[in-house]
């Protein structure tokens, strides 16, 4: 099924939780929205959910507008960050209560519950009653009780940040592996860019309300729109460094007070230069960022600590007065105050326009 | 040397505090029942100085005279073979079941209408406090509205209405339905209460359950059967068994409205006691009613109690996680 949005804005009061968002959900898709809080991310969900009606616009299911369907008719299962497992009901009539509301016949009931518990592994579990499971188990629970109802999407709402980190990554992979069997739908809202990266398709990262970009992981990490996608994504987060753009005898050089860098040729094929303002913002990610011996066409920089992360280490250094983090291999050592040079892989740096905050890539053709 | 200091700095405390240990008790001791001591006071003054009073009242003849002559079990013996008991008991079981039905039933239903269906908080707000201004009228004036509205001439509200209506004749509404005449005056005010109680206890449900069981195909009325009143178990017991108490025990509507009349038409045993001790000036009598009240009070309570597990409602809050 298809989930398509068009033109659609949600305000509450005077604030605009989602301002004019079209977007289009392709047929069993895993698509994540991504975002800080506050975005507008969990309200695009319970608009798809039916909970919340758009302002203005029109969302469709394939060609059909849902504007004004009631969430019951709306084929959705849903999953919430709380669980939100009725208490007083033990997991088999958790699970079964969607399809009681259908009115189905016991037996029916019955097949289906242990269909979809099975599913997610809780088979076992289901005299309890939701106070008496694991966190994870009532994860799986809430799971089982969206998926009882065959749905067509599956909305997930922040529905791993309750669990413990290990037990999280076991969850992502379960998940996503539902969804690649079922082959339906499924939505998930989320401000982990780990999650997001890990599980989905493709991902429709938000900030105040407005859809930044939506891509593929990949390609939101490599090639970031913008300031803003560049800095929420990757984790070490991008460095970046205020530089002004100049040009000595047609040579383009980025500079501040304390650092000076010739870009390369290629650059230019990958920047656009003549249209772009001179106070720029250049970006690079840890792993791009090498500690070297040569001084030609290097940052000067100060160890400030070294993190061991195990596979590799996370340098911190200083440049004039800002911190920079550098992914360095595991056998790097180094002591506070030491003076390293650092070259760039000026095939990966970023650079974006300071003012309007968007990159100053050139489009791909 | 940091460390060292502020060690040495904690010992020289623990030792300091270990001398005051018996004298901070003391004065611990002291402070706290300075704090409690004027309420204590109010409690012994006005509720067990009276209750122990009347108990030893209960077992004396005392009548206008003020004399303490005690005749043993002689009053309630005479509350048994009272021949209006048995229509003052069943006035007060009818009096106290239907009223706390109309008090809960109704306030869950007000509660649900502005805290559920009413979204605007607002709104909801306006509602109810519309709904709490009896509450907060004097009772006498409370009474007189309805005495008032259900007037028997032609000119009381509730005739002028059935007369432009169905041109009904004027009707005497008091005299000729007593008992439903206190239960509904009596319950509308009393809803206010469990109003309260219901409409908090229905907002902090989490939002997301309302979310999930939407999704889940409920519909408003299977919301309130599945969601709202799972969740609201312990609030409606407990508003149930205080308006049962309270009732037993309150007869100022009762005594402003029909006076228990005609004859022991809507006469309770609260307002039966009141009458015999404040009426006929028989205290011993009035007493031994009263203790009467008391012990039924008592028994309703444990047995209520034991009915709604008051254990499992101590526990930690049921709701969410």
């Amino acid at each position: 099924m298809k989930v398509i949005f068009e033109n659609v804005t949600k305000k509450f009061g005077n604030f605009t939780a989602v301002d004019n968002l079209n977007v289009k959900f392709k047929d069993g898709e895993f698509v994540a929205l991504l975002g800080p809080s506050g975005c507008g991310k969990t309200t695009t969900l319970l608009m798809i959910a039916g909970i919340y009606k758009p302002s203005s616009g029109k969302i469709m299911f394939d060609d059909k507008v849902m504007n004004d369907v009631l969430p019951k008719n709306r084929n959705i299962g849903m999953c919430f960050q709380s669980y939100a497992l009725y208490p007083h009901m033990t997991v088999f009539e958790n699970i079964a209560f969607p399809l009681k509301l259908k009115k189905m016949s016991k037996d029916e009931i019955k097949k289906r519950v242990m269909q979809a518990a099975n599913k997610v592994e809780i088979g076992h579990l289901l005299d309890r009653k939701p106070g008496q499971l694991s966190g994870g188990q009532q994860q799986r629970v809430s799971l089982a009780r969206a998926l009882v109802k065959e749905p067509q999407i599956m909305l997930l709402d922040e529905p791993l940040s309750n669990l413990d980190a290990r037990l999280r990554i076991n969850m992502r992979a379960e998940i996503k592996k539902l969804q690649k069997d079922l082959g339906i739908n499924m939505v998930l809202v989320t401000h982990d860019q780990t999650e997001a990266l890990t599980m989905a398709d493709r991902i429709a990262i938000m900030n105040n309300g407005k859809l930044q970009d939506f891509d593929i992981p990949e390609e939101l990490y490599e090639n970031p729109k913008n300031l803003f996608i560049a800095n929420f994504i990757g984790n070490p987060p991008m460095n970046f460094i205020d530089v002004e753009l100049v040009e000595e005898e047609g040579k383009y050089f980025v500079k501040n007070e304390v650092i000076k860098l010739e870009l390369p040729e290629s650059s230019r094929e990958r920047f656009d230069f003549s249209s772009c303002s001179k106070q720029l913002v250049l970006g690079i990610r840890p792993e791009d960022l090498t500690i070297t011996e040569s001084k030609c066409n290097t940052l000067q920089a100060e160890i400030y600590v070294v993190e061991p992360l195990g596979r590799d280490k996370l340098v911190n250094v200083v440049i004039g007065e800002r911190k920079y983090k550098i992914i360095a291999p595991p056998k790097f050592n180094a002591d506070t105050g030491d003076k390293v040079n650092i070259s760039l892989n000026f095939a990966k740096i970023h650079l974006f326009d300071k003012t309007s905050e968007g990159s100053i890539r050139r489009n791909r053709v | 040397m940091a460390p060292v200091t502020e060690r040495s700095v904690m010992l020289e405390r623990d030792a300091q505090l270990e001398e005051k240990n018996l004298f901070q008790k003391l004065k611990d001791t002291c402070q706290a029942a300075s704090f409690l001591a004027p309420f204590l006071i109010m409690i012994i003054l006005f509720f067990a100085v009276p209750v122990i009073l009347t108990a030893v009242l209960a077992f004396s003849g005392m009548d206008f005279k003020l004399q303490w002559n005690f005749v043993g079990l002689d009053n309630f013996i005479r509350i048994l073979k009272d021949p209006v008991i048995p229509q003052v008991a069943a006035n007060t079981l009818v009096y106290v079941v239907f009223t706390c039905i109309i008090n809960v039933g109704f306030g869950f239903l007000l509660a649900v209408m502005t805290a559920y269906f009413i979204k605007n908080e607002s709104v909801g707000l306006f509602f109810r406090t519309l709904w709490l201004l009896p509450r907060m009228t004097p009772s006498v004036v409370y009474a007189l509205l309805w005495i008032w509205f259900l007037e028997p001439t032609e000119n009381g509200m509730l005739n002028i209405i059935f007369k432009s209506l169905f041109d009904m004749q004027p009707h005497n509404w008091i005299q000729d339905n007593p008992m439903k005449v206190i239960i509904f005056a009596n319950g509308m005010i009393g809803a206010s209460f469990g109003m309260i109680v219901f409409s908090a206890a229905i907002k902090s449900i989490p939002e997301d359950y309302f979310r999930a069981a939407m999704v889940d195909g409920a519909n408003d009325f299977q919301i309130i059967k599945n969601i709202i009143i799972p969740f609201l178990k312990w609030p409606i017991m407990f508003a149930t068994i205080w308006q049962t108490l309270s009732l037993l025990t309150s007869y100022e509507y009762i005594l402003l409205l029909t006076d228990g009349g005609p004859l022991f038409d809507s006469e309770v045993l609260s307002l039966f006691a009141y009458h015999k001790a404040f009426a006929n000036f028989e205290f011993g009598y009035g007493a031994a009613s009263a203790m009467v009240l008391v012990i039924i009070g008592a028994l309703i309570t444990l047995l209520m109690l034991k009915l709604f597990g008051y254990e499992r409602m101590m526990n930690p809050s049921k709701l969410g996680n």
